[in-house]
């Protein structure tokens, strides 16, 4: 006699079609960091997917009080590779930003954002998670590291005059409304 | 003329030639009749010879001319005025004449061509124009009519033209003679036809023709016709009789042969078509449920094949003809085929009316397994009704979801091997798939009363009938065994030859497997999770005995671990019975009266109790000793645990009610373990200060019985009994949700205890919504929900708008009061519903789309990439449209967390 009539076409797959570059473990993990995020957010830190791929996110950070950086508000965008969270995400500044760990480009140096293991110099480790990522680089602002730094002149300035690192802060700082309207 | 040019054949042949060009005339009078021959002299210069020369050439010519001439004369056809009657008396020298004229064939010949001429003349000039309606399209009123008229013409004419010829062979005197006229007879005849289907249209005739037989065919039926005494003798005795048609005049006119053959074959075929399948005989039968098909078949050979036998053979004039069986096959499967279409035409609604239409279900059976590629034609109708007037908009879904098991056993009928089914069920399923409440319908249905295969009290458009039936026949077999990877079964057969790509041998056969299969089995196990909680707390029965079933059924149909929570459910509702029993808070009040053998095996719990804790509860009651005889009667002993008895105990008479009033309130209290049920609705309310007491003291019995568990109260959940003296009346009402209690209470003006009373009810003033929302602590919802109910149930009415007082004599009624019935407003149930759910998770939606809309930009709700995309890839447990989201919005607007901008939403900064 006839069959069980197939019940595929039932399912229901939210988006299913979007991951279409992570494999089932990573979107897991990336759910569950989405999800404590959301509960229990940080002031002053936020992320979200981008887009349809959920590797992809963009995060809001805004300047840590009594630093040259406070009150401004920084885009970023994170990109989690594939073997994530074995590996860091790839975090870049999208709001130009003036700090001697930061390239001109967007690129941060910092040391949790690369892979660690023997003879590597990386802090990576599997337990970090975005929120702790964005945290750190939060507290990068206020405190650089000018003993490797990617932007030389920046480092030499925050060492000798605060006042013209802030009006050089200021002067490269774009809102991020005004980032939009140059790009319309 | 013609004469003249008989005798050679050179001649003869040119003469041909000529006659082509110019006609024959009429007769012709011989030369020597008006100037008669009276003999030559003999030439001087010949001797005589004698008169009996062997070659008189020209004597032979004479002769033949005179022949020719008293020949033609007979069968003469004036056009103008009536034919000469050509009687009997006839010149004898005609006999002679024709007797001369026939013998040699060349003559006899031309005058058969001369009278098939002398017909034609006649015909076009005397019958023709009477038939002059033929040259028009013949309208089916006037077919008979016309039909009648040119019979009537042709025989008229048929005889003028052969009355003389029949005379002359009558009056012949030797055989030979007789066959030499019968012979130019039937020549004159044959040519004769040939003239007359020349000069009527052929198709038109023909058709005209059929129609014709058909018309008289259907009145020899319906004079023969006795459809009682068929249906009494199971059997269709009703025949079409031939001597209804006019065959014989038909073939005599000479509208027989071919074309009548061709007419008669039309007739036959539209009577097999139209006619027979539309016979009262061969209605469906809804009394036995029988096809009709063999009937008709038995009919069509039995009395039909022996009519067209008959007619053929007269109209071919070969009385002798048979039809050969495999004809009489043809005819019958002709008939069949022709029921099946009409059956089929109408087969949705058969299976609409599914089993009174059994009967019909079975001829469409019939039908195709005598020509198995009917099949597929029978399916694509089917499907293209069903597109029509099933999948649309239109029909409920518990409409379709009935049609749905119609469907399934009307074509398991029709195609036991589901081929048929699973072609025609394809789009039903996919339909059913878009529809939201068909998950929720199926899991109400499997659970909607059932009494004696009656459903009874179930909403129509909430409970589908059918499957409930369905369910409670359904066996609980294991349908999870799939045929094809049973390697040793011995019953396997191949899948049949027009099986589709999908098609998978089962052994579960029975409706509920196909509505099973409608959906996602984790889909349809959540859903049913939720409306089985639901009837689990409303369910009066104490041993859940439908319920019980219900999970089996799932379990064996379904895979079993993912029911453990139904499971769980079904064991929390047990124990609370067990568990209202052994610490009902009704015994402190039972003095020192021995506790009847019933009580205390109503104590025991099924997982096993020991002597010492059992006894605890009874200690002060009777003494050690006769607790244990007692226990040895009702509990069995096994590993120092007692377990109740299986055994019934003898009735004992039940406490009178009023006994139980006297003690105060009776109680009961249902322990549900929260992780494994839905989510229930979870307002908190203020009770009136004796349910609080009881659940407290509830509790604290609970914990004493060494339950590790932590009590949580539900009082949206409870349901309360409630009576209310009123002036002049007593109204009582059963199983009313607990926030209607407590409205009403908060109306009762007895004295009450109420020590954190900061509502006092004045008769003089009433109640309004907005204080008893304060007083109670509950949500507007339910107040309005209790309010309306009372309302509804005359006991309060609205003494000013909005404002409520007790309706203490019906005769206060002002009739202000709108006479709402409870059944009208949205009745509110235990468990959530969707909206309830949103808006108890709103804030962390919100904060997901605060968070997108920060981090993304600006985004519109709907598209590819709109808030509810991102929310639906982001957040699994988001299920809601854009409808939700568009609402999430607008209270996330409503405190100025973000903006519009047109389409596009945006985080305020």
């Amino acid at each position: 006699m006839s069959s069980t009539p197939s019940t595929t076409q039932g399912t229901k797959s939210a988006g299913s079609s979007a991951r279409s570059a992570a494999n089932g473990n990573v979107i897991k993990r990336l759910q569950s960091e989405l999800m404590a995020m959301m509960t229990s957010p940080t002031p002053g830190l936020s992320a979200f997917p981008s887009g349809s791929d959920i590797t992809k996110w963009n995060a809001t950070i805004t300047g840590p009080t009594d630093t040259p950086y406070a009150g401004l508000t920084f885009k970023l965008t994170v990109s989690f590779p594939s073997n994530y969270p074995y590996a860091p995400p790839d975090v870049m500044f999208k709001t130009p930003i003036y700090h001697p760990n930061v390239d001109m480009a967007g690129r941060i140096c910092l040391d949790i954002l690369k892979k660690g293991g023997d003879g590597s110099e990386g802090a990576w480790s599997a337990v970090l998670n975005t929120g702790s990522v964005l945290l750190s680089i939060q507290s990068l602002l206020g405190e650089p590291n000018n003993a490797s730094p990617l932007n030389g002149e920046a480092a030499l300035l925050w060492d000798r005059d605060q006042a013209e690192y802030k009006k050089k802060v200021v002067a490269r700082h774009q809102e991020p409304a005004e980032m939009d309207v140059d790009a319309a | 003329m013609a004469a003249t040019a008989v005798l050679s054949g050179v001649q003869s042949r040119h003469d041909d030639v000529f006659t082509s060009v110019f006609p024959q005339a009429d007769y012709t009078t011989p030369t020597p009749e008006s100037t008669p021959n009276i003999g030559v002299l003999a030439s001087p210069g010949q001797p005589f010879g004698g008169f009996s020369l062997p070659h008189n050439a020209v004597e032979d010519a004479v002769r033949f001319n005179r022949a020719w001439s008293t020949a033609t004369r007979h069968l003469s056809l004036p056009i103008s005025g009536d034919i000469w009657q050509k009687g009997p008396k006839f010149r004898p020298e005609v006999h002679e004449a024709f007797i001369l004229l026939c013998s040699p064939i060349e003559s006899r010949k031309q005058l058969e061509a001369w009278y098939a001429n002398e017909m034609g003349v006649h015909f076009r000039h005397c019958v023709l124009p009477e038939l002059g309606e033929w040259q028009q399209p013949v309208p089916l009123s006037a077919a008979l009519s016309l039909f009648q008229k040119t019979v009537i013409l042709l025989q008229k004419s048929f005889t003028q033209y052969f009355s003389g010829l029949t005379a002359l062979i009558i009056s012949a005197n030797t055989t030979e003679v007789r066959a030499m006229l019968i012979a130019f007879e039937a020549q004159a005849k044959q040519n004769f036809h040939v003239l007359v289907l020349n000069s009527l249209p052929q198709q038109r005739l023909q058709k005209t023709i059929a129609y014709v037989m058909l018309l008289l065919m259907k009145t020899s039926l319906s004079h023969n016709n006795n459809p009682e005494i068929c249906s009494k003798q199971a059997e269709c005795r009703c025949s079409v009789k031939s001597d209804f048609l006019p065959l014989d005049q038909l073939q005599a006119v000479g509208l027989g042969g071919n074309l009548g053959e061709r007419a008669f074959a039309l007739a036959v075929h539209k009577l097999l078509a139209r006619v027979v399948v539309h016979r009262q005989c061969f209605q469906v039968r809804y009394d036995t449920s029988e096809s009709v098909i063999p009937k008709l078949r038995r009919w069509i050979t039995e009395r039909v094949a022996p009519f067209i036998e008959q007619s053929l053979g007269i109209l071919t004039t070969n009385l002798s003809f048979k039809l050969t069986d495999n004809d009489r096959n043809g005819f019958a499967q002709t008939a069949v085929s022709n029921l099946g279409w009409l059956r089929t035409a109408s087969l949705f609604d058969y299976v609409l009316h599914w089993p009174e239409t059994t009967g019909a279900i079975l001829d469409i059976k019939e039908y195709i397994s005598s020509n198995a590629a009917e099949k597929s034609r029978v399916c694509s109708v089917f499907m293209n009704i069903m597109d029509r007037r099933l999948l649309h908009a239109g029909p409920q879904t518990t409409e379709i979801l009935s049609m749905y098991t119609n469907v399934i056993h009307s074509f398991r009928l029709l195609d036991t091997k589901g081929v048929m089914l699973e072609k025609v069920a394809g789009p039903i399923r996919s339909y059913l798939r878009t529809r939201d409440d068909t998950v929720s319908i199926i899991a109400a249905s499997f659970l909607a009363d059932d009494e004696k295969g009656d459903v009874i009290n179930v909403d129509p458009a909430k409970v589908c009938p059918a499957i409930t039936v369905e369910v409670s026949k359904s066996s609980l077999e294991d349908a999870r065994d799939h045929k094809m990877l049973d390697w040793s079964d011995m019953h396997w057969q191949p899948d049949p030859i027009d099986a589709g790509p999908g098609y998978k041998a089962s052994k579960s056969e029975d409706v509920v497997a196909y509505i099973l299969g409608l959906f996602d089995p984790e889909e349809f196990i959540k859903e049913v999770t939720t409306v089985l909680a639901q009837h689990l707390l409303q369910a009066n029965d104490p041993e859940y005995v439908k319920e019980t079933r219900l999970i089996e059924l799932f379990k064996s149909r379904l895979d079993a671990t993912k029911l453990q929570a139904a499971e769980v459910m079904l064991k929390d509702v047990r124990d609370s019975v067990s568990l209202n029993k052994r610490i009902n808070p009704r015994a402190k009040f039972v003095t020192d009266e021995p506790p009847k053998p019933r009580e205390i095996q109503a104590a025991i719990p099924d997982e096993g109790i020991t002597t010492q804790s059992l006894y605890k509860m009874f200690e002060h009651r009777m003494q050690h000793a006769q607790f244990l005889a007692t226990l040895k009667l009702v509990a069995t002993r096994r590993n120092d645990l007692y377990f109740p008895k299986r055994t019934r105990l003898p009735l004992e008479p039940t406490q009178p009610a009023e006994a139980d009033e006297a003690r105060g309130i009776d109680n009961r209290v249902q322990v549900l373990s929260g992780f494994f049920w839905p989510q229930m609705r979870s307002n908190d309310f203020v009770l009136p200060p004796h349910f609080a007491e009881m659940d407290s003291s509830f509790g604290h019995r609970f914990s004493a019985l060494g339950n590790q568990r932590k009590l949580h109260f539900r009082r949206a959940l409870a349901r309360v009994t409630v009576e209310l003296e009123l002036e002049d009346r007593h109204v009582r009402e059963v199983d009313v949700p607990a926030w209607r209690a407590s409205v009403i209470d908060a109306f009762a003006t007895m004295e009450r205890p109420y020590q954190d009373a900061n509502v006092e009810y004045d008769p003089e003033q009433g109640l309004t919504a907005e204080q008893l929302m304060e007083a109670l602590s509950m949500e507007e919802e339910l107040v309005m929900d209790a309010l309306a109910f009372w309302t509804g149930k005359r006991v309060l009415y609205q003494k000013a708008p909005a404002t409520f007082a007790v309706l203490e004599r019906l005769d206060m009624d002002t009739g202000m009061a709108p006479q709402r019935t409870t059944g009208q407003r949205e009745v509110i149930f235990a468990v959530m519903s969707q909206d309830a759910m949103l808006r108890e998770s709103a804030p962390m939606f919100e904060t997901f789309i605060k968070g997108m809309l920060r981090d993304g930009g600006p985004k519109e709700v709907g598209g590819f990439m709109g808030v509810t995309n991102m929310l639906k890839m982001v957040l699994p447990s988001f299920t809601y449209g854009e409808e939700e989201v568009r609402w999430l919005l607008g209270e996330m607007e409503g405190r100025g967390e973000v903006v519009r901008n047109g389409e596009v939403w945006a985080v305020t900064r």
